[in-house]
């Protein structure tokens, strides 16, 4: 990470825009410290968390301490790390062995990890300080950060709307400006989908980029940790931190880690931009489609060449995704029977253990945990599995050979990274309304490939100005075209 | 429902029985884990729950990673049984719900087993075996996860009135072999499981202990009863659970070929959906008991592992694994039979133990190297008798196996080679263990310099002999009119002459050519 | 289960058993509310039955690297203070749960 301390690397030639990168090179500057910066964050937290509920713990002494050493090992010449006086947010559903670990649920309400998650080993070591854990949807089953066991998140940019979800607390931090960098995890859109509705970039790698050690597992074979940053760079060193292979993770990849901007933002012209028609929808909320048009026109001044592409199957990923997740849940969240951990249902005398566990789990979970539990139990059960879980692994296949073939035409693919902007929390949304959300983004986690969500513009809805996401897909360990195309357009886009 | 029918109704009952082991397998650390694992004796005698890290406790946020000498250990038992070895093996989750199964599935391989159709010939005792051998198919052998156990007894007395969970078991590799149903007789499928025990031992996978439950066995019995009108019944299939004796697996076949006809006769149940039952073994009361009924109606909703890769071996690897597959039980046992000719019993013994086995092959080879080479019939025929006896006898009395007595392969050979050559009489064996055990010197040496070489003086040894005769006249002629308890005495002499320093086997050969000529 | 039954509403003995297998404790009403919930989502899983996916083989994980194996080396484990500590309910040195009364394990 040397790279980006070197003043005549590509991102130190940008102006300044107070993200990470800025901030932390004020610290090594001798600007500030990061004791101050830390004292600034908790401040904002103490002043604007009650409204919004970003953060189930904050860890002011823990990260008070950390913060202090990290300006000592600076003042005595040492280098603590490329993230130095970087303050960071951690989802809750990321083991810590600092505060508690809850998952937002009532199962987990007191649990304590005896161990961390390998992301957040890899953060410390390079010098970040954790501030606190960010409020998720239970589990990281939601798309609106309202399943959560202590309230719901609202969202920084109107407080009557939702974050998104799953990692709602985490988007909200960042946007509300309670971290410089938030890590969040993503099983359908649970990073991206929070980072458009709140403004921020939201970043998930290729499946096996990053280590699930530690995260607290969705949907196994879907879930992949990311950061939500306030810029592409920021997320691009987060990124190269936490990447690579972790013993302790067997599905993660051994290819080496570039870094994904060492070569700067791409050159547009002449990159070759598909934008698949089922993305560009009239469904699509009309803010969102203005917003994504005057994207495309800006871009196609800027000489990318846009091709239109189909991807015919976009409308079965979400009916995939919600056989093959809760089947993979039903399974992973077994292990919460109030046994060895967690909440145990009060005896009752006479009582024997099957009950116990029924009632232990009636009462832990949340009701979308238990629905998503009972869908994934029925599609995995005797008479039920060849029609929905064997096909949707088939199904599976077909949409991620689909991505493929569309990526073998065009370098990135483009789209709104949601079909509208934040909605309110009182829309009461019916389940099947409520996973439409992940329609776009879901299919990067079927096919395991890396996608990212940068700021869009501002789209309007209900007379508010509300931000919207862009969507970006590469093929799988493409990051660097992925992350280099995303920092040109967002240049493009916020300039 | 009854039959109507009674025992006299019944022509024959045929016994099928199909075989599953669970074999620990005494890897260092856990299947999935870096965790310690209790089926290797180094951490056997752990404390309750200290074998344990997050992953063993199905922690959030824990995976799995594969143990590479578990999967080794699987491959090269597969091999000894014939098995082919999958191009492409799969782990699965096996869904259910106990409070000794942590995460509440257990990492197993459904429809893809590292292993796959092998066989093994066993000698047989059933009437129809083919030249007293019979062939059992091995279906497959597949690597899963042990569970932890559930105990009533707190320490220090007293029981508990729900269940203690004791985590340390979960996680230890288990192979699981499941034999086709060819068995039908409870003989062979005694005969089976100790051959496989040996085998294992032999492969070094397992200690093999079977009261610690290194070996659990499994047999799925039923019966194909023919009536005197000629119909055909076939009872439902029984699980007998986790057996760990020979006794208990050939007891619990033999009463459920009773109890078997008893229930047909009175329900006249047959095999169908549904109808497989699980029973247990009561070691007290000689008999089999129900654990649960509809044992095929579980939904273990079995899906692909998303944590683990799949294992693709190549031949590579394969031929790496097939190397270190020393010679097997069955080979070594024939060999020794033919090539050295030891009785049965004999070469059973010294192959029912790998390191025994092993250090008697060491002690054969140390005699092929002498300056003077005996038969390899010879040498093989009296290192088993020395092991086998006096230094087994020895090995008993301290409580430890003969190769730790300290007496190295070179020393046993160059002791039955001067044995052999009369340098040192049989009398002398016994204290030339005790001297040679943890002495680097040569046996040669050690007889030597503790007076333990046999006089060799004919002249000497002819005057003790005489002198014997006429000291014990009655005695002579006891010996003379064919009374051979009466040369005792005569042996006696001879040796108190001798100073205990003549071969009595010797003078006792050497007496007898006397006195009857 | 057939292609022309594109509207799956489970039975109620259907929603039972699986509540049941997901370990659940759910009342006649929590069923008939989970069995809603479940009809409204599987119509729209539905959809998936309706493509060809003859030949196809299933993806179970996006990558098809095999072999990540480790080492056979024990490694840290837990104190066992630190296990018992985050049980509900322990006796002596091991976690302790109320009888089972139905059937077992596999």
């Amino acid at each position: 990470m040397e790279h980006l301390n070197d003043a005549s690397h590509p991102l130190q030639h940008e102006s300044r825009r107070d993200d990470l990168v800025d901030r932390i090179a004020t610290v090594r500057d001798g600007e500030t410290t990061t004791v101050e910066r830390l004292e600034g964050t908790l401040a904002r937290i103490e002043a604007v968390d009650g409204a919004l509920n970003a953060f189930h713990e904050v860890l002011s002494d823990d990260a008070r301490r950390h913060a202090a050493s990290i300006d000592r090992q600076l003042a005595e010449g040492r280098d603590p790390g490329p993230l130095a006086g970087a303050i960071v947010a951690v989802k809750d559903n990321l083991c810590t062995t600092e505060g508690r670990t809850t998952c937002s649920s009532r199962m987990l309400e007191h649990y304590r990890s005896p161990f961390e998650a390998t992301v957040v080993e890899r953060l410390r070591t390079a010098g970040a300080t954790i501030i606190g854990k960010t409020n998720l949807d239970e589990f990281a089953m939601g798309s609106s950060s309202e399943n959560c066991a202590w309230g719901p998140v609202r969202n920084p940019h109107g407080v009557d709307r939702v974050p998104g979800g799953s990692s709602g607390g985490s988007a909200a931090a960042v946007a509300a400006d309670l971290a410089d960098v938030a890590l969040g995890s993503d099983t359908g859109g649970s990073i991206r989908q929070p980072a458009a509705f709140c403004g921020c970039v939201g970043f998930k790698p290729t499946y096996g980029r990053i280590s699930r050690y530690g995260l607290v597992a969705f949907g196994s074979s879907l879930d992949q940790i990311g950061p939500i940053a306030r810029s592409v760079r920021d997320a691009s060193l987060l990124y190269e931190v936490m990447a690579g292979v972790d013993p302790n993770d067997a599905t993660t990849s051994d290819l080496p880690v570039e870094p994904p901007l060492a070569d700067g933002p791409i050159d547009l012209r002449g990159l070759r931009v598909g934008v698949p028609r089922e993305h560009v929808s009239d469904r699509n909320h009309p803010g969102v489609t203005a917003s994504f048009g005057a994207t495309l026109d800006t871009l196609r001044s800027a000489g990318a060449t846009i091709i239109d592409v189909d991807l015919p199957l976009t409308h079965h990923g979400i009916s995939t995704y919600y056989v093959i997740a809760p089947a993979e849940a039903s399974s992973n969240l077994a292990r919460y029977d109030g046994i060895r951990y967690g909440h145990r249902a009060e005896a009752r005398p006479g009582e024997g253990l099957e009950e116990l566990y029924a009632r232990t789990r009636g009462e832990g979970f949340g009701a979308e945990v238990r629905r998503r539990i009972m869908l994934g139990t029925y599609v995995l059960s005797a008479g039920y599995y060849d029609a929905y879980y064997t096909r949707a692994l088939k199904v599976r296949r077909l949409i991620k050979q689909e991505l493929d073939q569309v990526l073998s035409q065009c370098d990135v693919l483009l789209g709104p990274t949601t079909p509208s902007p934040a909605f309110r929390l009182d829309a009461d949304l019916d389940p099947v309304s409520m996973y439409l959300n992940d329609v776009y983004t879901v299919n990067a986690n079927i096919a395991g490939i890396p996608a990212i969500s940068i700021p869009g513009g501002l789209a309007e809805d209900d007379g508010e100005a509300l931000p919207t996401g862009l969507h970006l897909q590469a093929p799988a360990f493409a990051e660097p075209m992925l992350l280099r195309t995303a920092a040109a357009i967002e240049a493009l886009v916020s300039g | 429902m009854t039959t109507g029918l009674t025992r006299d109704d019944i022509a024959s009952a045929r016994l099928i029985v199909g075989l599953e082991i669970h074999v620990e397998l005494s890897t260092r650390s856990k299947m999935f884990t870096r965790a310690a694992n209790p089926a290797c004796p180094e951490f056997e005698d752990a404390e309750p729950n200290t074998l344990v890290d997050p992953l063993v406790a199905a922690l959030p946020g824990t995976l799995p990673v594969m143990n590479r000498h578990a999967v080794e250990m699987s491959a090269k038992v597969g091999m000894a049984l014939g098995c082919s070895i999958a191009e492409h093996a799969k782990w699965d989750r096996k869904n259910y719900a106990y409070p000794d199964l942590p995460k509440g599935y257990q990492i197993s391989q459904y429809d893809l087993p590292l292993c796959f159709d092998g066989a093994v010939d066993i000698p047989s005792a059933s009437p129809d075996a083919d030249g007293g051998m019979r062939r059992i198919g091995i279906t497959r052998a597949h690597l899963e996860e042990d569970t932890g156990k559930l105990g009533h007894d707190l320490p220090g007395g007293g029981r508990f009135s729900g269940s203690l969970v004791d985590l340390n078991r979960a996680g230890t590799p288990l192979l699981e072999i499941v034999t086709e149903p060819d068995f039908d007789c409870p003989e062979d499928v005694v005969t089976f499981a100790r051959e496989l025990r040996t085998l294992c031992r032999f492969l070094g996978v397992t200690e093999g202990v079977m009261q610690k439950g290194h070996m659990r066995f499994e047999p799925n019995i039923n019966l194909v009863i023919d009536t005197t009108d000629g119909r055909e019944f076939r009872t439902p299939v029984i699980e007998i659970k986790n057996l760990n004796s020979f006794r208990a697996v050939e007891g619990a076949i033999r009463h459920e070929m009773e109890r078997q006809v008893d229930e047909f006769l009175e329900t006249g149940r047959v095999m169908g959906m549904g109808m497989k039952q699980t029973r247990g073994w009561d070691d007290e009361r000689l008999v089999t008991v129900l654990q649960r009924e509809k044992e095929d109606a579980h939904d273990y909703r079995y899906f692909p592992e998303p944590d683990l890769l799949p294992v693709e071996m190549d031949e590579a690897w394969k031929d790496r694994i097939r190397t270190e597959i020393p010679e097997l039980p069955i080979a070594r046992r024939a060999r020794y039979r033919d090539d050295f000719g030891l009785p049965e019993k004999d070469a059973a013994a010294l192959v029912e133990d790998r390191e025994l086995c092993l250090y008697f092959e060491r002690v054969v080879d140390a005699q092929a190297s002498l300056p003077t080479p005996p038969a390899a019939s010879a040498a093989g025929h009296e290192a088993a008798k020395l092991l086998l006896n006096q230094m087994a006898k020895r090995a008993n009395e301290q409580g430890i196996d003969v190769p730790e007595l300290g007496i190295t392969a070179n020393q046993v050979a160059d002791l039955l080679s001067l044995r052999r050559d009369g340098t040192v009489p049989a009398q002398a064996i016994d204290p030339l263990l005790e001297l040679a055990a943890g002495s680097p010197e040569p046996v040669a040496s050690l007889a030597e310099a503790n007076d333990l070489v046999a006089v060799r003086d004919e002249s000497a040894i002819e005057q003790w002999l005489a002198d014997a005769v006429v000291a014990q006249p009655q005695a002579a002629e006891d010996v003379r009119n064919g009374k051979d308890a009466a040369i005792g005495r005569l042996v006696g002499a001879v040796m108190k002459a001798s100073g205990g320093q003549a071969d009595a086997q010797d003078v006792r050969k050497r007496l007898f050519d006397l006195l009857r000529g | 289960m057939n292609d022309s039954d594109s509207n799956p509403m489970p039975s109620i003995e259907d929603v039972a058993r699986v509540a049941m297998l997901s370990r659940l404790a759910l009342d006649a009403e929590g069923l008939e509310a989970a069995r809603g919930d479940l009809a409204a989502i599987l119509r729209h899983v539905a959809a998936i039955r309706s493509l060809d996916v003859e030949g196809v083989e299933p993806l179970p994980r996006p990558q098809d690297t095999v072999n990540r194996l480790a080492d056979d080396e024990p490694g840290p484990m837990l104190d066992r203070d630190v296990l018992l500590e985050l049980a509900p309910r322990t006796e002596g040195p091991f976690i302790a749960v109320p009888k089972v009364l139905g059937e077992g394990g596999a």
